[in-house]
């Protein structure tokens, strides 16, 4: 079954780790603008990231007009593109309802593919204690998530 | 060589601007950050004349991040400001968080060093390879917030700033650099040598990145890194929920928070309650916020009044801003007495708003409070400075307002007669009343000490005596100076007894001193002195060495790191002992000195009684003179630092 690509924005503290290691694993250096997934950040208040959802209707893949440009993976359930096929004409950027696909400098798409089924912005996007004053113990949650569909509805 | 950018050198005089790369002996020698910025502070001055006044046109101002800086390592990207201080008239530096530094090292810079004084009103613009010095004219008079809105509605969102208010404009002494908004450098007086050159400040867009030597090894040392922070969960939990302000607490428990103007080392109860930790996190608390890019901790945090919070919040609804840090609440909640969360919020916020150093402001105001409860100031001192009578009362935040005003306008005669800080306005003072003043400031070589209880802790003490850039104890971080931190003692002085309490002076002087060293290391890579930066068991050296090799390829062992820290804090004592600073200036005020801590665990204990034993401990740990203080030989010759003998040799400043 594949795994759901989530994020509880309330969680994410604008470290802005997701990007780079993200430009990392992708580019082997450290670029936010070269990032799959991107941090939206207020100055004064708190931030959040813009990610992928790999729809299961992806209105990215519906808008793309080359059919083997942007595919899905059968195993991670990832909506990629396939450079090779890729015309550069942006209508995914523009159909994608979460402003998660971008344009790189050389004109590149970038969109996130889900690292091959173990994202490394999930690894390393820090977990946030949240003190329970009663047991002295701390639940810790991620803001990004890489969890199986039931766990999403934990309620 | 991959993850190292450029040094950034811009000459406001001429208008001209040229890069170089930084040659990779420098990087062994110096790592990055604070060292590479001493280091480019003394070549300099081997040039210009170290003794002209700070804000002359010969002044330097160098700021740098480390190479862990701007990259996911997870410990923060914390860039250093440095200078020669027009507070303290010696070496000066700052560390500033925020998004600008990371934005400059992803243009291409590591370093940036600016010299001369432009003819009128400028500010730096960096995109990438393209560095202009643009007009400034629309933003002068404006305080940050502004400027930098009116700079991002120019140029875009994704610009970084690093600016000066109205009090750097001024050319306030203490005048700090606010750094994306809300982080500021605050210590030493950036902002003055900004506001001197005519700069109203930089904006910075990076796209170019950071390329990285060896990716997989550096998501490896990620990955330790987390490990070690696994390990000590209990502490970090604490630092990522509270951040900073669980100091309070900690200072509340052992009598370290310095109640009206230090006159007693604690809150009341009442008063801690409205100003603790709990409160916030308990009202105000809107969520986890990274200072930095790269910071796994995220221990700072904003807040929205509803306006049911605190009598100040009833008038502010709505109102929105960061948390202050423990120093706020140290300068403006314990000093000054406001114990209303939201209002030292404001005057915080107020602070960064003109780009003033919150140490030397909060204690400015905490000591102006003292001398009107002592009747030395009175309603005829504040009608001449506001043309009203207006009392001074603790706790009165409208009136702390009004005098954060006239010191960042620094117009009225309260802001001129503290335009130098407040050592010099108290001494003006002094003169004008002939009565008491001096004897009521907090202060240290020539600027405002840390608003902390510290005489009961002689490690820290000896830090506010020596540090290189004035009284404060964040150039030799001593989180290690606590209990059950034996093993450090144990490594370092052969015994673990030593650190067992803060209430024994024996080798403090010493461990200050390993302090130093420790701290420079950090804050030349570019990371936090918090947490991973201040703790050489937990976070061993080992981590970021192997960081550093995989981020840029420099082999650098934990042994040449640790010695590069020692040559950095030499280098900036170098730089002190040639502007003619001796022993007799590693001092504290009298109130330390002389007089003992009022009530609690410490009760009775002043300076004097351990200050001389722990400064010779002090300089002998670092292989200098006990009579003089000045550097040896010896030690700088170890240090591979012949040529900065050599000088101080011919300038009769070496031992």
């Amino acid at each position: 079954m594949a795994k759901v690509f989530r994020a509880d924005p309330e969680f994410c503290d604008g470290c802005r780790i997701c990007e780079m290691a993200c430009s990392l694993i992708k580019t082997k250096q450290v670029n936010p603008y070269l990032g799959r997934i991107r941090v939206l950040r207020d100055r004064d208040t708190g931030s959040r990231p813009l990610f992928c959802r790999h729809c299961t209707r992806p209105l990215c893949q519906e808008a793309c007009p080359v059919p083997q440009a942007m595919t899905r993976d059968s195993v991670t359930g990832a909506v990629a593109i396939q450079q090779q096929h890729c015309i550069g004409c942006l209508a995914c950027a523009e159909a994608c309802p979460f402003d998660a696909i971008w344009v790189g400098p050389d004109r590149e798409m970038l969109k996130c593919d889900l690292c091959d089924g173990d994202p490394v912005c999930v690894r390393y996007c820090p977990s946030k204690p949240i003190p329970d004053p009663d047991t002295s113990t701390n639940a810790y949650l991620s803001c990004l998530q890489y969890v199986e569909p039931r766990r999403v509805n934990r309620g | 060589m991959a993850g190292y950018g450029n040094i950034l050198y811009v000459d406001l005089t001429q208008g001209k601007v040229k890069q170089r790369p930084i040659d990779s002996s420098l990087r062994r020698r110096y790592l990055g950050g604070e060292g590479i910025n001493s280091y480019l502070l003394w070549e300099h001055f081997q040039q210009a004349d170290p003794q002209r006044e700070p804000r002359e046109a010969d002044n330097v101002l160098i700021a740098g991040l480390g190479c862990l800086g701007a990259t996911p390592y997870g410990a923060g990207s914390k860039m250093k400001w440095t200078f020669k201080s027009p507070v303290t008239h010696m070496f000066g530096d700052s560390v500033s968080g925020g998004h600008f530094s990371s934005n400059l090292r992803w243009a291409g810079y590591d370093h940036m060093v600016i010299t001369g004084r432009a003819k009128s009103p400028v500010y730096l613009l960096i995109q990438d390879d393209k560095v202009e010095i643009k007009d400034a004219q629309h933003l002068w008079g404006l305080n940050v917030m502004e400027a930098d809105d009116r700079i991002r509605a120019e140029l875009g969102e994704e610009v970084e700033t690093a600016l000066v208010g109205r009090a750097g404009e001024n050319q306030v002494a203490h005048s700090s650099i606010s750094v994306s908004r809300h982080r500021s450098a605050g210590r030493a007086g950036g902002g003055c040598v900004m506001g001197s050159k005519n700069l109203k400040g930089i904006a910075v867009v990076g796209t170019r990145g950071v390329a990285i030597h060896n990716p997989a090894a550096f998501f490896q040392s990620m990955d330790k890194l987390n490990d070690a922070f696994a390990a000590n969960a209990r502490t970090r939990d604490g630092w990522k929920s509270f951040g900073t302000l669980i100091i309070t607490g900690h200072y509340q428990r052992t009598f370290v928070n310095a109640f009206r103007n230090q006159q007693e080392p604690r809150l009341p109860d009442e008063k801690y309650q409205k100003l603790s930790h709990r409160w916030w996190k308990a009202n105000l608390s809107k969520g986890f916020l990274s200072c930095s890019p790269g910071c796994a901790t995220g221990c700072s945090d904003w807040y929205k009044l509803k306006g049911n919070e605190s009598p100040y919040a009833q008038q502010h609804a709505g109102e929105v801003g960061r948390r202050p840090e423990y120093l706020g609440i140290a300068s403006f909640g314990i000093t000054t007495d406001v114990p209303d969360m939201p209002a030292v919020a404001k005057l915080t916020g107020l602070c960064n708003e003109y780009s003033m150093d919150l140490v030397e402001t909060g204690a400015i105001c905490g000591l102006l409070l003292e001398l009107a409860q002592r009747g030395i100031i009175t309603d005829a001192d504040t009608e001449e400075w506001w043309d009203q009578p207006i009392p001074l009362q603790w706790g009165d935040y409208a009136t702390i307002e009004r005098m954060i005003h006239s010191l960042g306008n620094s117009k009225d005669p309260l802001g001129v007669m503290f335009k130098d800080g407040l050592l010099r306005g108290a001494q003006l003072l002094e003169e004008r009343k002939g009565a008491p003043v001096l004897q009521y400031a907090n202060y240290g070589k020539g600027g405002a000490a840390f608003t902390e209880e510290l005489r009961h802790r002689p490690g820290w003490m000896v830090n506010m005596a020596v540090g290189a850039r004035g009284a404060d104890h964040l150039k030799g971080m001593l989180t290690m100076d606590v209990k059950s931190r034996g093993e450090i003692a144990l490594k370092h002085f052969g015994r673990a007894d030593v650190m067992d309490e803060y209430l024994n002076s024996e080798q403090k002087g010493a461990f200050t001193a390993l302090g130093e060293s420790h701290t420079a290391i950090t804050n030349s890579l570019g990371i936090c002195t918090m947490l991973a930066g201040s703790d050489p068991i937990r976070y061993p050296l080992e981590l970021f060495s192997d960081a550093v090799y995989a981020a840029s390829g420099l082999r650098i062992t934990p042994e040449e790191m640790d010695q590069a820290g020692e040559r950095i804090v030499n280098l900036e004592k170098a730089f002190n002992s040639l502007l003619g600073f001796r022993r007799e200036h590693d001092s504290v005020c009298y109130r330390w000195q002389k007089e003992g801590v009022s009530e609690g665990t410490g009760k009775g204990w002043k300076a004097e009684d351990y200050m001389d034993k722990a400064l010779d401990e002090y300089y002998r740990f670092h292989g200098w003179d006990e009579q003089t203080s000045l550097p040896t030989r010896q030690k700088l010759v170890e240090l591979g630092l012949e040529d900065v003998a050599q000088v101080l040799d011919k300038n009769s400043a070496l031992a």
